[in-house]
């Protein structure tokens, strides 16, 4: 027994060791390797809204890193980890709408198939699985951890950058099943999000924290889909909107403005056509609010410029 | 509790050392431990199936020691009824009773009578209850039978009906062999040990490697069969052939190797079944445990081969039939059972269905031409069965071949797996053949192999089920 045992112990240690020295070799790579995308002074974050309604070519100095379905709670830490090596980023705009602030979102890292998607696209954020007030599949985690980060070093980890895509398609018609999927779980209502609202409120403060101007933006809607959405949910997003005013934050609600059906890739979402409009509106606003020459870099560097050299505190 | 989970990942080792260092100074303590980390395991399901089980067990003890007891003809028959109608209703009932509603009424409609619609139960079908029923039902008929003799000792029945490796999905473990282990000391042996380990690594590739990455392919080309061409179909078809062995021979190579962790010895479950050069070999070879169970239990008492040509013909039919029933309630499985019996048929009326007892090609490298294509059309005609097996009605299932045989079988592949399935295929290929003379394909032991380059075939294997596990998946049989 006593042989077998050490048999086992040496192959695992063994094991264990490559495994921890990949690991190791990959986050100091997260660390220090930058980010091949960023390049611009405005950061798009948000869900499919934004990814679709958002060309970042139209607006200029941009990147639109927004990903399919991403719930606040990850938008916050993505954001923190992108600001953290985004030198250069200096407006960034979050995406507001009715459904971001519904409790479908509230189990995205626990259940499949979002789980899956997240994981690997967010392993490189440690403090994913710690999430205030989501329940999270620490086994899912776990597998897609060791595959993406213990088995062989990689240079490249940005699996999160998102990017803009839309096609000159129109799927219209599925109002009732997109309201359902963002406001009803088993035939019933469901609430707004505690974490999604706090969760946004930290993306906010963290905007600030970091001499960052957020900007929180409502891509167009199609009114079929806008007549489903319930009052509860209306009434909650109004609020909030009245609270983030009131803070001097910048909001730019769409929501309701008009848009041709032609415009729309379904629902909730904008096709080509509809991008191509709404960027190009929201690039003429953002040319009047944001100075040419003063990034966030720029500041920094005329202020004070050995901190903005000093590596700041992840 | 699934093998391929994180949470048996942590069971294992720490089952393990509290059997061999806590609980091993007692046997009935030891076996009583089993008996709890066995309930654990598997009401990590659902607890409410512990109900099941314990209530199994139980009627099976009682009737065991009944049986001991008396040798009145009458009562005897009275007690073995009991137990097979308890264990079969048990089968029935949870598994069986919407089919036989479902068709009974549907039998109705064809007539032109139609009734009501029938009355369907909603119950959860217990996991791994065709096997541990057969289990229970197998000890009751041996001591029937006068092969074994009851047991006294409550603990050690309730481990072996209960014993975790096997429990869920096999092999189904006959009392004579399995709870003779359990009344004895047993003892640490370093070679069966690591030689475990070997079988649940291998078992463990297979089923979350290959199986887990040929899934998806299976189920998008069989759930849209009438959107694919002839050759794709095909492919599927092999893909699934290759899913469900993968799948199942993991299973049992995991739940052997745990046993051998612990001292037992489970029975062989898989024995290379693709290289087999006719349709009796395969079965020789396929799901061992079931197989001979059905022609211990079934096929002999009716007389076996041993009675008329028609009543061996008949008795064929219903081993393969009701095996195949026994997999599911669904008319696809009686008619895989059936055309098993169909290919099996010709073999025994003509007296060829032992020829092939010993491995094709045996302390050969490369079979021969006539072997091969033995073991080509051997395996083409168990993939048309598969068909039926994995198709979720017979329309489904017809459809599906009409495709394979129509002139889009020579067409390009409309879903082309990608290298990591091919290269997947390959491996298991190669690697089974060259191991096919052993119990399993990491059986190094006998071989001068230097230990770095083992343990780096090891390491291989772990990296390959990190890197290309799939999505994790229940394992097929667990369903049966």
């Amino acid at each position: 027994m006593r042989r077998f045992l050490i048999k086992c112990a040496v192959f695992m240690i063994l094991g264990l060791f490559y495994m921890l020295a990949n690991y190791s070799i990959n986050r100091y790579f997260i660390q220090t390797v930058p980010l091949i995308e960023n390049h611009g002074r405005v950061l798009i974050v948000g869900d499919s809204h934004t990814k679709r309604a958002l060309d970042p070519e139209i607006l200029g100095s941009a990147d639109n890193v927004s990903q399919l379905a991403e719930p606040y709670y990850v938008t916050y830490y993505k954001l923190r980890h992108l600001l953290d090596r985004a030198e250069n980023v200096d407006t960034v705009m979050v995406l507001f709408s009715y459904h971001s602030i519904s409790s479908a979102h509230d189990h995205k890292l626990r259940d499949e198939p979002w789980r899956s998607q997240f994981f690997n696209q967010y392993y490189m954020l440690s403090e994913l699985p710690t999430v205030t007030g989501v329940p999270v599949g620490y086994d899912g985690y776990l597998k897609i951890l060791i595959r993406r980060m213990c088995l062989y070093p990689s240079l490249r980890h940005d699996d999160l950058l998102g990017k803009y895509s839309n096609a000159d398609e129109m799927h219209l018609g599925n109002h009732e099943i997109v309201a359902a999927r963002h406001f009803l779980a088993d035939g019933k209502q469901r609430e707004s999000s505690k974490v999604a609202v706090y969760y946004l409120r930290k993306i906010i403060s963290l905007c600030r924290e970091r001499d960052v101007r957020p900007i929180l933006v409502t891509t167009p809607m199609h009114k079929d889909y806008l007549k489903l959405v319930p009052p509860s949910f209306v009434a909650k997003f109004e609020a909030l909107k009245e609270e983030f005013s009131a803070a001097g934050v910048e909001l730019w609600d769409d929501g309701h403005a008009e848009y041709a059906d032609r415009e729309f890739y379904d629902a909730d979402h904008l096709n080509s056509s509809g991008a191509l409009r709404f960027s190009r509106i929201t690039a003429e606003r953002l040319r009047e609010i944001i100075p040419e020459s003063e990034s966030r870099a720029d500041k920094r560097a005329q202020l004070a410029p050995a901190a903005a050299l000093a590596p700041r505190q992840p | 509790m699934l093998f391929n989970s994180i949470e048996f990942a942590l069971f294992l080792p720490v089952v393990f050392f509290l059997y061999w260092f806590l609980v091993n100074r007692n046997l009935r303590i030891q076996n009583l431990f089993l008996v709890a980390v066995s309930y654990f395991f598997y009401g990590w399901w659902d607890v409410r199936f512990l109900a099941l089980i314990a209530f199994s067990s139980v009627v099976d003890y009682l009737v065991g020691i009944g049986l001991g007891r008396t040798e009145a003809v009458r009562t005897r028959k009275l007690l073995l009824l009991t137990s097979i109608v308890v264990n079969i209703g048990f089968l029935a009932l949870f598994k069986y009773f919407n089919f036989f509603a479902v068709s009974f009424s549907d039998a109705f409609r064809l007539f032109g009578r139609p009734l009501a619609d029938p009355v369907l139960l909603n119950i959860v079908l217990p996991i791994g209850i065709s096997f541990y029923t057969f289990q229970t039902l197998s000890y009751a008929i041996d001591i029937y039978q006068k092969r074994l003799e009851p047991t006294r000792d409550a603990i050690a029945f309730f481990a072996y009906v209960s014993f975790f490796p096997q429990l869920v999905a096999g092999p189904i473990e006959r009392a004579t062999h399995l709870l003779p282990q359990f009344l004895k000391k047993r003892t640490f042996s370093e070679a069966a040990a690591g030689d475990g380990l070997r079988q649940i690594l291998w078992g463990l590739f297979k089923k979350v490697v290959i199986a887990d990455n040929c899934a998806p392919l299976v189920n998008e080309i069989f759930q849209n069969h009438q959107s694919y061409g002839g050759s794709t179909l095909l492919l599927g078809a092999f893909l699934f052939a290759v899913q469900i062995y993968c799948d199942f021979s993991g299973y049992s190579d995991i739940a052997i190797g745990t046993a051998r962790l612990f001292g037992f010895s489970l029975m062989r479950n898989f024995a290379f079944p693709y290289f087999s050069r006719d349709i009796a070999e395969f079965w020789r070879r396929w799901h061992i445990s079931l197989s001979t169970w059905f022609r211990d239990y079934v096929y002999i008492p009716m007389g076996g081969s041993r009675c008329s040509t028609w009543k061996q013909v008949r008795n064929i039919f219903i081993v393969f039939v009701v095996s195949g029933f026994w997999h599911g309630a669904n008319w696809t499985f009686l008619a895989w059972g059936a055309l098993n019996a169909i290919f099996f048929l010709p073999l025994m009326l003509l007296n060829r269905n032992r020829i092939h007892t010993d491995t094709v090609a045996e302390s050969r490298l490369f079979p021969s031409p006539r072997e091969l294509l033995q073991m080509g059309v051997t395996f083409s005609l168990t993939l048309l069965a598969w068909v039926f097996f994995r198709a979720e009605s017979l329309p489904h299932a017809f459809s599906y071949l009409a495709g394979i045989f129509s002139t889009s079988l020579f067409s390009p592949l409309q879903v082309r797996p990608s290298i990591l399935v091919v290269g997947l295929c390959s491996v298991l290929i190669v690697v089974e053949w060259l191991q096919r003379e052993k119990e399993h394909a990491l059986q190094f032991h006998h071989l001068p192999v230097l230990r770095p380059l083992r343990w780096g075939y090891y390491y291989g294997l772990l990296f390959a089920i990190l890197r290309w596990g799939g999505e994790q998946q229940e394992f097929i049989y667990f369903q049966f």
